[in-house]
């Protein structure tokens, strides 16, 4: 029996349990940490009362304990006295006191302020503390210096803003029977609250026997656990999209009532592409039965015609939904499958499939409202929608769903917000305005405000250039490169970096970026381990981490909403402060205090309840902001936040279900052409010299089934590299944690490169070989692994393999960073959305050994896994 | 008396091993020891092909070949099911670890215990809460979370698991639903040839 | 390739894993448990002291010493003892303790004459015996662990035995190689050449027989077998086990002539199989998948 008499397991210890939520991604699942006796963490776990993540963690989540105790932690501010910087080079930290710290940061800054504030490259990605990305705006900076659109979504988040006027999408889990996932982890392994996404998911799945169609170049654990798994050659998602809608349209599979009565689809679009008006600006359409134009709210009209050609206003016209039957009649599925490999007959069944389960013409009552039911959804994410053409790839999907009235509606596709408290400029809930003509008002910006256009550019990544686009922080390279032709009147010379990775996330070639952090005058960064970019920083700011700070948010929740508390289940381990406080110092010292507050209390929402409001003179700690927050929700007082440790319930319907009802939803995005249009006068004005080779053809209001320029690249580079995460290592740095690393580093797909083994044999390739993956752009090094999970083009590199922070030891090196295989050039990028290509055209040759530099120190290429030794 | 047992749902599992890193920080498992793992199986060819999630854990076997194996008694099997190895007892022969049919036994080496998580020689102040449970050279396994359990939890890898891909409970109980799931989707046992009769089942 | 490589080797893949509880020094203890019983169990047939010595002092060392050097926590070793009603290694810990105790009274009772011819007897038989169940039980704690298919064949006793038994013919040729019970009696020796070679054949087939067995009994079971005969195991088993173990010493021991330099070196080899046998067999030792789908579609 055992003798012990104390337990011996962790929760079962003397302690207390305290509520909180996590931060291991940038999601928030709701949390409940165990504190021994002598203060100690040793346990956390989901809290039961979440109906969001009902009580379950992901393995990131589970392994949050061993970030705090991390030996590699930032423990005080601290000075680089190495002035020699590089990539893997010991910047000789020294600690120093915070006053000191913060001084010198301080005094730094304002010298950088003095001289031109656009001289700072600020890249702040605190997800869970979304109001620091405002900070800059204090400064009156614009500019940022990381890649959140190559990691998620460029061309994701304005599509979602334009469609339903909300920052991310999800399909509603709750009644949806037929599901597309199409590059995206949602209910399997990453994207929105995965532990909470994939426990519903899990449910439907097994309980409803919803059907799970998942289309990707690898077989991704959604695939695995999909009923059928449809592998296409990467960057060409956008072409499946086009051939199911093919199928959808030419046999009449589509939401006649929705497309005339809830969206522009019956609108007339003349020959520049923008709707017919009349003189008061009124859109016209074609009356069906009297055979006639009528303006779109004529009560006289019959029926709305979806097809068909004509004449209003002396100009030739036609629906919009007829606009896009145009281009589909180019998108049959034997067109789309030359590109795509999907055989036709998948195509089409799929689209039949898809369509008889959305059962068009059904509806559901729930609280008393009669909503269209529909329960086929596409939904798709960063894979799918991450080329060149970003903006038409996401409208094709949403398209597919529009097609068969699937949006907003139960069973169907649904916006998400980011935090429903933001209501002005972050897509929150009461976020729905009515735009001109009947339509809802598209909120293409869900990050920050419109950043103005400018020349020369204030702005290295071209914001300004970019009026419905995120931020594309990868041009920095090139425009710098460049700076005579993008008119650049100044240099960057300091970087300000608060939990951002730049150096990891951001495509492009290294070298290039090396050379931009080697000319900083001044870089300073906020974090709490060691990483590929903090080791260039001359002065580290340590903050606290999720288990010593104070928080309150709920962050892009799909089924769900409200807030989460998080509080410190132990005092600071280190001398560490919060975000919060870091930026009230520098603020004041760079004498911006009272605008900071004014900002805070914008993006914050406190300007909606007067008592909330952030006085302008003050600082304010984490606890104070987290407090106000909860209050702005449910009118709760923090303790009510510690005792309950949420504020979260299911969506309410009526905000989630059509909460547009009335409006019309954009089925042709004129405004796409309208940006378009408006950016090219405005660089005309201003004589921009690179005008005519603006990437103009980006701007579509439909989406085409031109191919991306990825496919242009030369033969010889036959085969195509994707890059990929799972649940273990889903967003932000996770490589380190030992028990992250336990888990990842013995998963087969991410301890080599994956490959078909066909492919192999055709190139005398074998498992375990080592290669050089070269594109036009970069290479990486890597060994190979077969699997027949792989489609025969592709070359599936795990995020695991991409990381080379040398000076935080836990990380192990893989054979180079993906991204270095990617462009960061305007011919790649997204005009219209800012997104990156995230697809790259590789040639793979066979190395006699693992180069000395990259088998060098801890390495992916040097121990490998087992267990115990045999005695 | 309750028997404890569980069922892994093939059709949940996402692979995702929350079960194992909840299972290392509710147990302080030192490096290189795992209670608990989901492994993957990669079937079939191209496109035809898709990847199995197996969860493996201690099964608690009926019949345990441990526990008759064992020879000096430290391994014994509780009333309610549960399998157990008095540390006191272990001498760390090994022979438990090679009759279990299922591989889930480690025995704990001075270096899994001494080099801590971080592998620096140091041990964090959760290593140093939770290390002393573990005696070095002695053998250890999933114990089911018999703490948690006799408190009216469930083990921790039960609970984290985001889709719910284990359901526990008492397999003597027509109603648990364990029970119902066995029956309803015939539940499976691993290896039934070796005829240690496993209080863990499989259905897919 | 992540589908077809089916050992497993400590990565999160469903597949074959090799045992790693039972290596080197168990191999060792194994083989000297072997080695030396089989020794003194030929040893006392012809009261040969010299040998019983010998292979008492190979297990007292080499048996139980490796035993203690492998065990996790060697000062509870006693412990081993409790299950002797459940647990072949109890059971063999038993006979350990009864043999030495046994043996080294019968080798002084043998020297010394100190002991009534009854109770000497006694002892002698209880030497004896607990020889015996040393000779055999390590196969019998193989062969129970189900676990592991290269082993729980029940010939893995018969193994046991007959490389004990060989084991202890050579040892004594080669220790009583001069000695009046072999020299003054070349029939004597002549016999035992025969029989080893016997014990040689029969081993031979006794081990081809196991794998024979095992690859067919079980995923793990064909793994293993392919590790010895073709996978990075079959460049020491083949040449080893089988060519120098059993074909070589057996064809030098059909052409021995009566030379202490051909029994030494007959022995030598034959040892040498016997092993690279014990810790092949270790090695190769797989479990089965928990449960596998891999079978229910084309490989």
């Amino acid at each position: 029996m055992e003798t012990l008499t104390q337990p011996v397991q962790n929760s079962m210890k003397p302690g207390k349990w305290l509520n909180s939520s996590c931060k291991m991604c940038i999601h928030s699942c709701i949390t409940r940490v165990h504190v021994t006796e002598d203060g100690v963490v040793n346990k956390i776990e989901g809290n039961p009362t979440s109906p969001s993540n009902n009580g379950r963690l992901c393995p990131k989540g589970n392994a949050a304990i061993l970030r705090h105790y991390d030996p590699a932690r930032f423990r005080t501010p601290l000075r680089r006295t190495n002035p020699e910087k590089g990539p893997g080079v010991d910047p000789k930290w020294v600690p120093i006191g915070w006053d000191e710290a913060l001084d010198l940061v301080g005094r730094e800054l304002k010298k950088t302020l003095d001289e031109d504030p656009r001289k700072l490259l600020p890249a702040i990605n605190d997800f869970q503390k979304l109001f620091l990305w405002a900070w800059p705006a204090a400064l009156g900076n614009a500019n940022y210096l990381s890649s959140v659109g190559n990691f998620c979504g460029g061309g994701y988040h304005p599509m979602n803003g334009f469609i339903h006027s909300a920052f991310a999408a999800a399909n509603d889990v709750n009644y949806c029977n037929y599901w597309i996932n199409n590059g995206g982890g949602d209910g399997f392994s990453s994207h929105l609250h995965t532990a909470a996404q994939a426990n519903h998911v899990a449910k439907a799945r097994v309980e409803r026997n919803m059907r799970v169609v998942v289309v990707e170049p690898r077989l991704s654990i959604g695939a695995a656990k999909a009923n059928e798994w449809v592998p296409i050659r990467p960057a060409t998602d956008r072409q499946f999209a086009l051939g199911l809608a093919h199928v959808l349209v030419a046999e009449k599979l589509y939401d006649v009532k929705f497309l005339k009565k809830d969206t522009n689809a019956p609108y007339l679009v003349g020959p520049d592409g923008y709707f017919v008006r009349n003189g008061e600006g009124k859109i016209y359409v074609w009356d069906a039965i009297d055979n006639c134009a009528r303006l779109w709210d004529d009560p006289e009209i019959k029926d709305f015609a979806l097809e068909g050609t004509y004449t209003v206003e002396g100009k030739p016209c036609r629906p919009a939904f007829q606009k896009f039957k145009d281009i589909l009649a180019d998108c049959s599925p034997e067109q789309m499958e030359a590109l795509t490999t999907v055989p036709a007959a998948t195509t089409r069944r799929i689209a039949r499939e898809f369509a008889k389960a959305a059962q068009i013409g059904s509806y559901i009552e729930i609280d008393g409202r009669m909503l269209p039911l529909r329960p086929a959804a596409y939904n798709y994410y960063r894979g799918a929608q991450g080329h060149k053409y970003s903006a038409m790839a996401n409208q094709a999907f949403k398209l597919v769903n529009f097609l068969v009235g699937a949006i907003d509606t139960p069973g169907g596709h649904v916006g998400v917000t980011l935090d429903d408290q933001m209501q002005d400029i972050r897509g929150g809930c009461g976020q729905i305005q009515a735009g001109e003509n009947g339509m809802m008002q598209t909120m293409p910006h869900q990050l920050h405000p419109e950043v103005p256009f400018s020349w020369p550019p204030n702005e290295t990544h071209l914001m300004g250039f970019f009026p419905i686009g995120v931020d594309p922080g990868h041009l920095t390279q090139h425009t710098l490169a460049n700076a005579e032709k993008f008119g650049l009147d100044y240099r960057p010379d300091t970087l300000l970096m608060c939990h951002s990775n730049p150096l990891w996330n951001l495509p492009g070639d290294r070298e290039q970026w090396y050379a931009l952090l080697r000319e900083m005058r001044f870089i300073v960064a906020i974090d709490i381990l060691p990483n590929e970019s903090n080791e260039w920083a001359d002065v580290i700011l340590p903050s606290h981490d999720l288990l010593e700070s104070w928080n309150m948010t709920m962050i892009e929740p799909p089924h769900h909403e409200g807030m989460c508390l998080r509080q410190p289940a132990t005092p600071p381990l280190y001398d560490t402060k919060s975000e919060e406080e870091i930026f009230y110092e520098i603020s004041e010292r760079l004498g911006v205090l009272e605008t900071w507050n004014g900002i805070l209390n914008f993006v914050n929402g406190f300007h909606q309840q007067p008592d909330l409001l952030l006085e302008p003179n003050r600082k304010y700690s984490d606890r104070e902001i987290a407090e106000r927050k909860g209050k702005l929700w449910n009118g709760k007082d923090l303790d009510w936040y510690v005792e309950h440790g949420h504020a979260v319930t299911p969506r309410r319907p009526d905000k989630w279900y059509r909460p547009w009802d009335g409006l019309r939803l954009h089925f042709y995005i004129e405004d796409i052409v309208r940006a378009r249009d408006t950016l090219r006068q405005k660089m005309e004005v201003a004589d921009v010299p690179f005008r005519r080779e603006w990437e103009w053809g980006d701007y579509q209001p439909l989406p085409t089934a031109v191919p991306d320029p990825v496919h242009l690249e030369p033969a010889d580079f036959d085969l195509y590299a994707i890059t990929f995460k799972d649940i273990q290592i889903n967003f932000g740095e996770s490589i380190g944690n030992p028990w992250i690393n336990d888990i990842v580093f013995k998963d087969p797909v991410h301890t080599a490169v994956l490959l078909n083994p066909k492919t192999a044999r055709e190139r005398k390739l074998d498992e375990g070989d080592i290669v050089r993956i070269e594109s036009p752009y970069g290479a990486i090094v890597a060994r190979l692994a077969l699997s027949e999970g792989v489609h025969p083009d592709a070359v599936c590199v795990s995020n695991a393999l991409s990381r080379v922070a040398t000076q935080n030891t836990g990380v192990r090196h893989g054979g180079g960073n993906f991204n270095q295989l990617l462009p960061a050039n305007l011919r790649h990028t997204d005009a219209c959305s800012g997104q990156p290509e995230t697809v790259a055209k590789v040639k793979l040759t066979k190395l006699a050994s693992v180069p000395a530099d990259v088998a060098a120190g801890n390495s992916v290429f040097g121990r490998t896994s087992g267990k115990g030794r045999a005695h | 008396m309750a028997r404890w047992g569980m069922v892994f749902d093939l059709r949940r599992c996402i692979g995702c091993n929350a079960c194992a890193v909840a299972c290392k920080q509710e147990n302080s498992l030192p490096d290189g020891v795992f209670f608990t793992k989901t492994l993957s199986e990669e079937v079939g060819e191209y496109p035809d092909v898709t990847r199995s999630y197996v969860p493996t854990i201690c099964n608690h076997c009926e019949d345990a070949p441990c526990e008759r194996a064992c020879p000096t008694g430290a391994t014994y099997t509780r009333p309610d099911g549960i399998v157990m190895v008095d540390r006191d007892k272990c001498i760390g022969c090994g022979t438990c670890i090679v009759a279990c049919p299922y591989d889930q036994r480690t025995r704990l080496e001075p270096e899994m215990l001494d080099k801590g998580l971080f592998g620096d020689g140091r041990l964090t102040p959760f290593e140093e809460q939770g290390i002393g449970r573990f005696t070095v050279g002695t053998v250890v396994k999933c114990t089911f979370c018999h703490e948690r359990v006799d408190a009216g939890q469930l083990p921790a890898c039960v609970a984290t698991c985001p889709t719910e891909a284990r359901i526990f409970g008492d397999l003597d109980d027509p109603t648990s639903r364990p029970r119902q799931l066995i029956l309803e989707r015939r539940g499976r046992q691993p290896l039934p040839e070796k005829n240690t009769n496993p209080r863990v089942f499989y259905i897919d | 390739m992540i589908a077809s490589n089916r050992i497993a080797d400590g990565s999160f893949r469903v597949g074959v894993g090799l045992q790693k509880a039972w290596g080197v020094q168990m191999a060792t203890a194994f083989f000297f448990g072997e080695a030396g019983a089989g020794l003194y169990f030929v040893a006392q047939f012809f009261d040969f002291v010299l040998g019983m010595t010998v292979g008492l002092l190979m297990v007292l060392f080499g048996k139980a010493g490796g035993h203690v050097l492998h065990l996790g926590q060697p000062l509870r070793g006693w412990r081993a003892l409790t299950k002797v009603r459940t647990s072949w290694v109890s059971r063999g810990l038993a006979a350990i303790v009864l043999f030495i105790v046994a043996g080294a009274l019968h080798i002084i009772d043998v020297r010394a004459g100190l002991l009534p011819a009854g109770v000497s007897q006694l002892v002698a038989a209880l030497a004896l015996a607990a020889c015996f169940v040393i000779m055999i039980y390590q196969g019998f704690a193989m062969s129970h662990s189900s676990a592991i298919t290269l082993w729980s064949s029940g010939l893995m006793p018969v193994a046991s035995l007959t490389y004990a038994l060989l084991n202890g013919v050579l040892l004594t040729l080669v220790f009583g190689f001069g000695e009046p019970f072999l020299a003054d009696r070349p029939d004597t020796v002549r016999l035992l050449q025969v029989l080893a070679v016997a014990l040689m054949l029969y081993g031979l087939v006794t081990v081809l027989s196991l794998l024979h067995g095992a690859r067919h009994a079980s995923e793990a079971g064909r793994q293993s077998v392919a590790l010895l005969l073709q996978g990075g195991f079959a460049r020491w088993f083949v040449p080893l086990v089988i060519g120098a173990g059993f074909v070589v010493s057996a064809l030098m021991m059909l052409a021995a002539p009566p030379d202490f330099a051909w029994m030494l070196a007959v022995a030598g080899l034959e040892l040498t199989g016997y092993y690279a046998f014990r810790v092949l067999v270790f090695k190769a030792g797989g479990y089965d998948p928990a449960l596998s789908l891999a079978y229910r579609f084309r490989h």
